[in-house]
Order: C-alpha cells, then sequence, then structure tokens
C-alpha cells in the first residue's frame, strides 16, 4: 500500500516528468543552435572553400572575432547601421506603444459587446502572410497608389512621393504596422485584468479620471507594457525583410540585414554569427530587465 | 602563403595582342610554373590544395587517384541528365534537343548564388551531372574535389572553342572545365529616359556619381562586381586587389553614391526592373541586357535599352570586367558519360547559336563569327555592344579567386557599403 509519502514523491516525479518536454524543447531549439552558432563565431576558416566552419570542441574556440566585430560595430564600418536599428526599433516600439495602448485600453474598459469582434479584428490581418501584407503596401505607397492620391487630394502633398525608395518613415511604418498586434494583445491582458473595485476606490477617494489612469491604471499595467514591448522588440531588432521590401536602399538597411549578408557569404559566416551573439547578449540584457521588474511586481502583488 | 593577384602587365597597350592571347591561355609558361607547384595557392591542411592560376601564372589542376576520369567508349547511362545551374541560363528548346538525340530526360535544378551551390555540392544533398562554375569559384571547386577530370575523348567539339580559351590560365588543358559562355560588365541605360554621352567620358564609370540619376540607378547585389566598379572609379584597375587602401578608396567612393543619387544594389535591376522604368541606367552584365528585351511590357519598344563597356572607349584608360562561365562535372554525378555528351552537344555550334539567342552570353566558338550576330538576327542593332569577342580580353580584367583573407576583408567593405556607413 502506497503511504502519504510515497505518494508526494510519486507526484515530485509525475511534475518533473511534465517539464521534461519543455526542457527538450529548450535543449534542442535552443541551447544547439545556440551553441551552433558560438562554435561557428569562434570556429574556423575552411582554407579551400573560403567558408566559415563550426569547431565543435570549446578548447579551441577563437574568441578573437568578437573584439573585431565590436570594434566595427561601435565607431567602425558597421557603426552606423547598428544605431540605425536601434533608433528604428526605439521609434518604432515607441509608435507602437502610443497607438496600442489606447486600442488596448478601449478593448478592455470600453468596448463591452463589441470586444470579441474588435479583438478578432485585430488579429484578422495575421491570417495573411507578412509578405502577402507588406507587397500591399508597396502597392499603396507605389508612386501612382492611394496613399500618394489620397495625400494630393487633401492637398497635403503637390506631386506625388516615391515613398519606396530609401525613406526612414516608410520603413518605421511597416515596422509598426507588423508589429502593433503583437503589443496589444499582452496590454489588453493587463488591462483587462486591473480590478475595477480598485479603480472604484480611487474615484471614492476623490481622484479625477487623469489621476486614476495616472497613478492606478498606468502602474498596474506595467507588466503589460513590459511584456507588450519585449515581445515585439525581439523581433525588431532581428527583422531585415521589411526594409528589404520597402526600401531596398543602403540608406534604411539594419543589422538583420547585415547577418544575412554574412551567413549567406559563406567567408563571412563566422561574422554573421558574431553578430547573432553580440545582438542576443544585448537583448538578453533588455530580458534580464523584464524579468527583474516583472518578478518584483509580483512579490509587490503577494504582499 | 597569402595569395596577392597582382597583375600590373594586365593592361592595355603593356603588350601586343599576341602575347596577351597566349597569356589567356597561358601556352609555354604552363609547363614549367604548374610543374613545380610554385604557382600562386596555398596548401591546407590536408592534402588538398587550392591553386589559382593567373594570366601571367597559369595552372594545371592535379590529377587525384582516388578521383579519376572515367573510361573512355563507355555507353550513355539512361538519365535523367541533372542539370545544376542559375534559374533561366540554359535555353529549353536546346535541352529538348539534346532529350531527343540520345533519348534521355532532363532535370534542371536551379541555384540563387554561388556559395548555395558550393554548399549542396559539398553535402552531396544532390547529385548532379553538369554544373557551371564562373572562373573565380574554379579553383576552389577543384582544390575542394567538388569536379571531376573531364574525358576529352568524348568532347570532340572542344576544338571548336577560341585557342586562348581551349587551355585557359585557371585549368590549363581544360582539365576540369570547358567554357560555356563569355560575358563582360558594363553600363546599360534607357535612350528614353537619360542620355550618358560615356563615350566622352574619361572614366566611363563615373557616370554614376551624378545628381542627374537621384533614384533612377543601380548596381549589382554582388561584392566583386560592384567593389570592382568602385576600384575602377578611383582609378586602379586592379579589381583582384589585396590592398587595404585600395580596398578603403573603393568603399569610400561607392558610399558617395548613397547620398548623391540613392543608388540601390539589386540583383534584377538591369534586365527586369530597367525594363519596367524602376531605373533608368544601371550596372549591368552582357547577357542581363540582351535578356531584358524579354521584360518590357507589351506594346513598349525595347530598342531604346543601350550599353557600353568602358574598356572599349577611346577617351579612357578604365578597366572593365570580362569573364568566362565554364561547364564542369561534379565528382558523384550519377551519369558522368551523359553529362559529357552534353558538354559536347553544348559546343556544337547550332546548338550553342541557338543558346546564345537566349542566354545574350555569347559561346566562345570560333565556329561562330562574332560579326553576324547581328545581321543573323540574334542580337538587335542596338545592342551590338554586348557582344563579346575574344579581343575583349585583352582589354578587361578577369575576376580571381582571392585567398579568404582576403575574400573576408572584401565582404567587410561590401557589407559597409550596402549598410551606407
Amino acid at each position: 500500500m502506497a503511504s502519504a509519502a510515497d505518494f508526494s514523491r510519486n507526484r515530485t516525479w509525475l511534475w518533473r516528468a511534465l517539464a521534461a518536454p519543455g526542457l527538450a524543447w529548450l535543449l534542442l531549439f535552443f541551447v544547439t543552435p545556440f551553441y551552433a552558432l558560438l562554435s561557428v563565431a569562434m570556429g574556423r576558416l575552411d582554407p579551400v572553400f573560403s567558408s566559415a566552419e563550426p569547431v565543435w570542441n570549446p578548447i579551441h574556440w577563437n574568441p578573437a572575432i568578437f573584439p573585431e566585430v565590436l570594434g566595427e560595430l561601435f565607431g567602425g564600418r558597421l557603426g552606423a547601421i547598428f544605431m540605425r536599428t536601434f533608433v528604428y526599433v526605439g521609434v518604432a516600439s515607441t509608435l507602437c506603444l502610443l497607438i496600442g495602448y489606447p486600442v488596448a485600453y478601449y478593448l478592455a474598459r470600453h468596448a463591452g459587446r463589441w470586444r470579441g469582434l474588435l479583438l478578432g479584428l485585430i488579429v484578422a490581418p495575421f491570417w495573411i502572410n507578412y509578405l502577402m501584407r507588406m507587397m500591399a503596401w508597396q502597392n499603396l505607397l507605389a508612386v501612382d497608389g492611394y496613399v500618394n492620391r489620397f495625400l494630393m487630394f487633401i492637398n497635403a502633398l503637390d506631386a506625388p512621393r516615391a515613398w519606396l525608395v530609401g525613406h526612414h518613415e516608410t520603413v518605421i511604418l511597416g515596422l509598426v504596422y507588423g508589429y502593433v498586434p503583437f503589443l496589444i494583445l499582452p496590454l489588453y491582458a493587463a488591462l483587462d485584468q486591473i480590478d475595477s473595485s480598485v479603480l472604484e476606490a480611487a474615484r471614492d477617494l476623490g481622484a479625477g479620471p487623469v489621476r486614476t489612469f495616472l497613478h492606478v491604471t498606468l502602474p498596474l499595467s506595467k507588466q503589460g507594457v513590459m511584456a507588450g514591448v519585449v515581445i515585439i522588440m525581439l523581433p525588431l531588432f532581428g527583422d531585415y525583410y521589411t526594409p528589404s521590401l520597402l526600401s531596398g536602399s543602403p540608406r534604411t538597411r539594419m543589422i538583420g540585414n547585415e547577418i544575412d549578408l554574412f551567413i549567406n557569404s559563406g567567408v563571412g559566416g563566422a561574422t554573421g554569427a558574431a553578430l547573432t551573439v553580440i545582438l542576443m547578449a544585448f537583448i538578453t540584457l533588455l530580458m534580464a530587465y523584464y524579468l527583474f521588474t516583472v518578478m518584483g511586481a509580483a512579490r509587490e502583488s503577494q504582499r | 602563403m597569402v595569395f596577392h593577384p597582382r597583375d600590373p602587365g594586365w593592361r592595355r597597350g603593356a603588350l601586343n595582342r599576341r602575347e596577351l592571347l597566349r597569356m589567356v591561355s597561358g601556352a609555354g609558361l604552363s609547363a614549367s610554373l604548374a610543374s613545380c607547384g610554385s604557382t600562386a595557392g596555398f596548401a591546407t591542411d590536408d592534402r588538398r590544395r587550392v591553386l589559382i592560376g593567373t594570366p601571367e601564372n597559369p595552372v594545371q589542376h592535379p590529377l587525384f587517384d582516388d578521383n579519376p576520369p572515367i573510361d573512355s567508349g563507355l555507353d550513355i547511362e539512361p538519365g535523367p541528365l541533372r542539370i545544376f545551374n542559375w534559374a533561366d541560363y540554359v535555353h529549353i528548346p536546346v535541352l529538348n534537343a539534346f532529350s531527343e538525340r540520345y533519348g534521355v530526360d532532363w532535370e534542371y535544378t536551379t541555384f540563387y548564388n554561388n556559395e548555395e551551390a558550393i554548399r549542396k555540392l559539398r553535402t552531396k544533398a544532390g547529385r548532379f551531372d553538369v554544373f557551371f562554375p564562373p572562373i573565380e569559384q574554379v579553383p576552389k571547386c577543384i582544390g575542394g574535389q567538388l569536379l571531376q577530370p573531364l574525358n576529352h575523348t568524348y568532347l570532340p567539339n572542344l576544338a571548336n572553342v577560341w585557342p586562348s580559351l581551349v587551355s585557359p590560365f585557371y585549368d590549363q588543358g581544360a582539365r576540369y572545365t570547358v567554357p560555356y559562355g563569355v560575358y563582360q560588365t558594363g553600363i546599360t541605360w534607357r535612350e528614353d529616359m537619360v542620355t550618358p554621352d560615356l563615350e566622352a567620358m574619361t572614366n566611363p564609370w563615373h557616370v554614376f556619381w551624378d545628381p542627374q540619376y537621384d533614384g533612377i540607378a543601380g548596381m549589382y547585389d554582388d561584392f566583386r562586381e560592384t567593389i570592382g566598379v568602385g576600384l575602377y572609379a578611383t582609378g586602379t584597375n586592379d579589381i583582384n586587389t589585396a590592398d587595404p587602401e585600395l580596398l578603403e578608396n573603393a568603399r569610400r567612393k561607392l558610399l558617395e553614391l548613397i547620398d548623391l543619387i540613392n543608388v540601390r544594389f539589386t540583383i534584377d535591376g538591369a534586365y527586369a526592373k530597367i525594363a519596367e522604368r524602376g531605373f533608368a541606367i544601371h550596372h549591368a552584365w552582357s547577357g542581363d541586357v540582351v535578356q531584358a528585351q524579354a521584360y518590357f511590357p507589351q506594346g513598349e519598344d525595347p530598342s531604346v535599352m543601350r550599353y557600353f563597356w568602358p574598356p572599349r572607349s577611346e577617351q579612357s584608360s578604365a578597366g572593365g570586367m570580362v569573364s568566362v562561365e565554364t561547364f564542369a562535372i561534379p565528382r558523384n554525378a550519377e551519369h558522368p558519360v551523359l553529362a559529357h555528351h552534353f558538354i559536347n552537344f553544348m559546343l556544337e555550334t547550332e546548338n550553342a547559336l541557338s543558346n546564345f539567342g537566349w542566354s545574350g552570353n555569347p559561346p566562345p566558338l570560333r565556329t561562330l563569327n562574332p560579326e553576324t550576330f547581328v545581321s543573323e538576327g540574334h542580337i538587335p542593332p542596338n545592342l551590338a555592344t554586348t557582344i563579346t569577342t575574344e579581343d575583349d580580353f585583352l582589354i578587361g580584367q578577369l575576376p580571381i579567386q582571392l585567398s579568404p583573407e582576403i575574400e573576408i576583408e572584401w565582404m567587410k567593405v561590401w557589407a559597409s557599403v550596402q549598410s551606407g556607413g
């Protein structure tokens, strides 16, 4: 007969077993590729094929590539594109937040019975492939496209503008359009969870709508904002098809384009891998900050 | 040993025609240099060795015991013939004619760039019978033993090839490759949109550094070709340079184009986009310009296309690239006898001509007269300048494989140019 202790031991075993698929997933799709990336970055150059080859044994790794690539990124030949990527991601994330927050707030507070429909409409564009949506923008933004026609109709433009040849605003527009729904959804979930009795208490204590928002809603939705911003920033940093499709000019390339170029060049594979690792390090810092604040907020709410 | 392929004598007027053509063929120099193995190249950690020939130092690639050519007199395999090539590089009616003559099917697998192609051959992901390496990739393909030596008894039509390319400097004795087509890299434009006078310029490559082409000029998304323009524009014809100063000058020069004309780097600009008015002037492979005609929208006149190759200028000493595409048979080909027959078939004058009308790159056959290409309707009169002749190899520069250390420097320059900083 199983005692209570046995049962509890069995149950611990069960919980561990349930974590196994997740662990296997992480090993297979994160740890292994990351290890491969390091092996290529610190690997060797095949002298015959001029291609970057991985070195699997860490004892033989040569980390010289990292200072070299960091030198190119900070003040070197890749400095401009690195800065540009940060500016694009910063501006696009801010715009996403400015657009996404009111939408999420409206959905959570005031949409009422339309809520399901509106959420569905926000998600709907994602039934269409990203590439197809960017190609639609290519048509809309063409010299004889609807955007120019509309802007000329309302007299905002005198002559059609060539939007698709190297304009920062076009690429940022594409980035915002592409990623804003990913910010709205977690933000909506966070705002929806705010207990309405807290808001009522604020009102009862004499706070007006603006003060209630600034001192109650905004702090309580901080987790959602952080989650949404992190979720969109990760793919924004690695994006390379939006600038390719909406501009194709050296003026608007992002670091993702450079990684793509190096990795596919054969000879530049190690540089591409090192760039990826450095970018990951920056993103990890962002993630660490996010986890830190989320854990802090969770502790606070448990008090 | 770091390879440093400088070729100071390889310039217009430095040597006479006969001497130069002999250099392309490498006749006379080959025996001594190749046999002692002192030619430019670098040894590797194992017995693999990359030999890079230059016009002054031609190479004969070695044969390996474990990679012999096929025996003579074998029957052809039942097929299918598996071709591994760029998209649209062999005319389908020509393939069908081959198919009919030998009673075999054909399969055509494409690749997007050379790196991808070589990766696929290395991983043995597919077994292909015919591959088409450009000359600057030939040394690594042979050194890495991706190709098998050719058995010339199956290739009687090799005799049709220009004498200067029967035994070229990059592969003396045509041991592993046979020339397929020749081409140049020049400048193309639409006469209905812009009217540059390249003949009158002291350096025709400077045409791109002109604000009147803001937003309508493009260059290739190809590091060898476009850094090459940067080098030509800064006054050197050394397009295989290992000199960091020359590369830095080229980088700075190319970067000027971003603010000056908002240049874009494309791979389809010189044929598809220029036909749709996406560009008015573009850096161009001669074959692309011929193919552009097919991309003009219905009802529009493709005779507005023009092409100019700077080395032909009377006013200027600026260079221009000229090169050779080759046929080769991968080492692990499943149908090597069929592959030999295919190469021989493509060297037949008639088939080569039919393929040329489509690809735009002339086959280097002495049985063809380039002067009749226009009169016989293979090339329209406005594009007569796209025809690459044997003499063009005297005035142009050939791309040569870079050593890995130099190639990575070129890549970094290219990444910087492409990212505008």
